[in-house]
């Protein structure tokens, strides 16, 4: 049988990373969604605790008379809040490990998994905090940056040149400018996120519990690839929005509807609202099925980029 | 590679052959490319087409706007279906975008595609792409096979990638260094597998994290020296020049 030499360099495409991860997240659907039905648990419990802190705090002012028992209640309700969404980012590290263990011949079951990332629960709560306030902070700088750059060089057009404002060429070129701006802004966003898009995969597998180590040590394994990974989230990205949009749709009309209020009928913006909650359901429940896939993508990222970078996998 | 679906086809001739199938990632990667291409095509050619309409007086005329009408219609026809078509037919199987993510069309039989099944993909291309259709075959069939590919008989599998000794930047004293291997004749221990290790290695070494460089070749070189039983080789010998003279060895130990 003739058999042709398709891995010669022993290290992923960028098209078999996205294979690789839908089948490792077809063949192991029955555990990831499991870990993703708990991780989604604790956010549907952040917004009961919110309900009931609610019917407590009212009980509580109309039996005491006094405001002074919320102080307390609401401090609690802050630590529920963050020990859920810490629970949440530790039960998505885990569908990483079990995704990075099978594709290393060493497969753990999701109780062992759970049980190795249960010490490093806060670590998770601190490596989400610090990765979406880096990120926050790229996005704030680079769009102040971008729009400055862009109202300089309106100015220059207008003012400098002596160009009229009414001139349909200068329309269109300040609608592409503004386009490409936005674009570019995009680009540094996307490259940005690239370089922390593994960075819970170190603390999720490493001998560490540093939430800074495992970012630093995701910003060096994906800094001289940065390319691919970007082409990696698109993609990946490209796949999961007919399921992502489901939600973005009626969440979309429902805030039209209940914010642009034309005829100030109350029933258009019960409906409104209504979609409103709608999308948020839905996309809840998208996120259930999509985030394992993220996951896997992940950890076969970090996978191969150890090997492309540490030649782990190059053994006699 | 154990992830990547595979498939065996019979050629006419009865030859059986072992293909890679071109999996989700690449063919969205793939199309993706080619919408993007496409796109652009396109509008270029609904700009240009303005251009020149509004240039040319007598093509605003009465008798004839209509035929510049149905002209241009047939041109935006002609590439929304046919730049499939064409660059299947023409470039056996492959356009530019499958070209550039290395897949290609091939008849179950392992044959290359013609011109009939390149069209039947692609008149099937729309409902594919509705509710994403296409996608959901390809992600849960075994063979991969959206609806145009049932239809036609076709598959998509990934083209075999070819390192050359040029993809490899080997160092002059290599070729010296191996001819004394080979003398030793026993180069001949390695198995093909140690040198595909080997090859994969030297390919990938530029892309190493300099400070782990030093470690993987120690750690090769070391347990290569073991199967060739040359544990006391000259201290001076830097590990990296030593892989690539057992890489050169071992292509050249059977030439003459």
């Amino acid at each position: 049988m003739a058999k042709n030499n398709y891995d010669p360099v022993g290290t992923l495409s960028i098209g078999n990373v996205i294979t690789t991860g839908t089948t490792l997240y077809k063949s192991n659907f029955k555990r990831y969604f499991q870990v993703s039905l708990r991780a989604t648990g604790w956010l549907i419990a952040i917004g009961f605790s919110a309900v009931i802190g609610i019917l407590i705090g009212g009980v509580l002012s109309g039996v005491t008379k006094s405001w002074l028992l919320t102080i307390p209640l609401g401090l609690g309700w802050i630590a529920i809040v963050l020990y859920c969404l810490a629970k949440y980012a530790t039960n998505r590290a885990v569908i990483c490990r079990l995704a990075y263990q099978e594709i290393i011949d060493a497969p753990e079951s999701a109780e062992v998994a759970t049980r190795q990332l249960t010490p490093r629960t806060w670590s998770f709560l601190r490596l989400s905090w610090l990765v979406g306030f880096y990120l926050c902070l790229v996005a704030t700088i680079s769009y102040i940056g971008l729009g400055i750059l862009v109202v300089m060089a309106i100015g220059v057009a207008i003012y400098g040149l002596n160009l009229s404002i009414e001139n349909p060429f200068i329309i269109v070129g300040i609608a592409l400018l503004i386009i490409g701006a936005f674009l570019v802004w995009l680009v540094i966003l996307i490259r940005y996120y690239a370089y922390w898009f593994i960075a819970e995969l170190p603390l999720a597998i490493e001998q560490t519990t540093s939430a800074n180590f495992s970012i630093s040590r995701s910003n060096k394994l994906s800094r001289t690839v940065t390319s691919r990974v970007v082409l990696i989230i698109t993609i990946a990205f490209l796949m999961t929005l007919p399921i992502s949009a489901v939600g973005s749709v009626p969440s979309f009309i429902g805030q039209i509807m209940s914010s642009v209020n034309i005829s100030g009928d109350p029933s258009t913006q019960a409906i409104g609202k209504s979609l409103v909650s709608l999308g948020l359901l839905l996309n809840l429940l998208s996120e259930l099925f999509v985030m394992p896939f993220w996951q896997a993508i992940k950890a076969i990222v970090y996978a191969d980029l150890r090997n492309r970078r540490e030649g782990g996998d190059l053994i006699i | 590679m154990k992830f990547l679906n595979r498939v065996k086809s019979q050629t006419p001739e009865s030859v059986e052959l072992e293909f890679v199938l071109a999996g989700l990632g690449n063919r969205i990667y793939a199309l993706s490319i080619d919408y993007l291409i496409w796109s652009s095509t396109l509008l270029i050619l609904l700009l240009g087409w303005a251009f020149i309409i509004s240039q040319i007086n007598w093509l605003q005329s009465e008798p004839i706007r209509p035929w510049v009408s149905a002209i241009q219609i047939l041109i935006l026809f002609g590439v929304y279906i046919g730049y499939f078509i064409i660059f299947e037919t023409l470039w056996r199987g492959q356009t530019p975008g499958k070209r550039y993510v290395k897949i290609r069309v091939i008849r179950e039989d392992a044959r290359n595609v013609g011109i009939q099944q390149s069209i039947l993909r692609s008149l099937l291309r729309p409902v594919d792409d509705i509710f994403c259709l296409g996608l959901l075959l390809i992600l849960f069939t075994a063979q991969e096979k959206r609806l145009g590919d049932w239809v036609a008989g076709t598959i998509l599998v990934q083209e075999g990638q070819a390192i050359t000794n040029q993809q490899i930047t080997l160092s002059p004293a290599a070729s010296d260094l191996a001819v004394r291997l080979i003398e030793t004749g026993k180069i001949a221990a390695i198995t093909p597998h140690e040198f595909a290790t080997i090859r994969k290695y030297l390919y990938r070494y530029i892309g190493l994290d300099p400070a782990m460089r030093n470690e993987v070749s120690d750690r090769l070189a070391h347990q290569l020296l073991q199967r060739i039983e040359l544990e006391n080789r000259p201290l001076t010998m830097d590990s990296h020049l030593m892989l690539e003279s057992v890489y050169l060895a071992y292509q050249q130990q059977f030439r003459e």
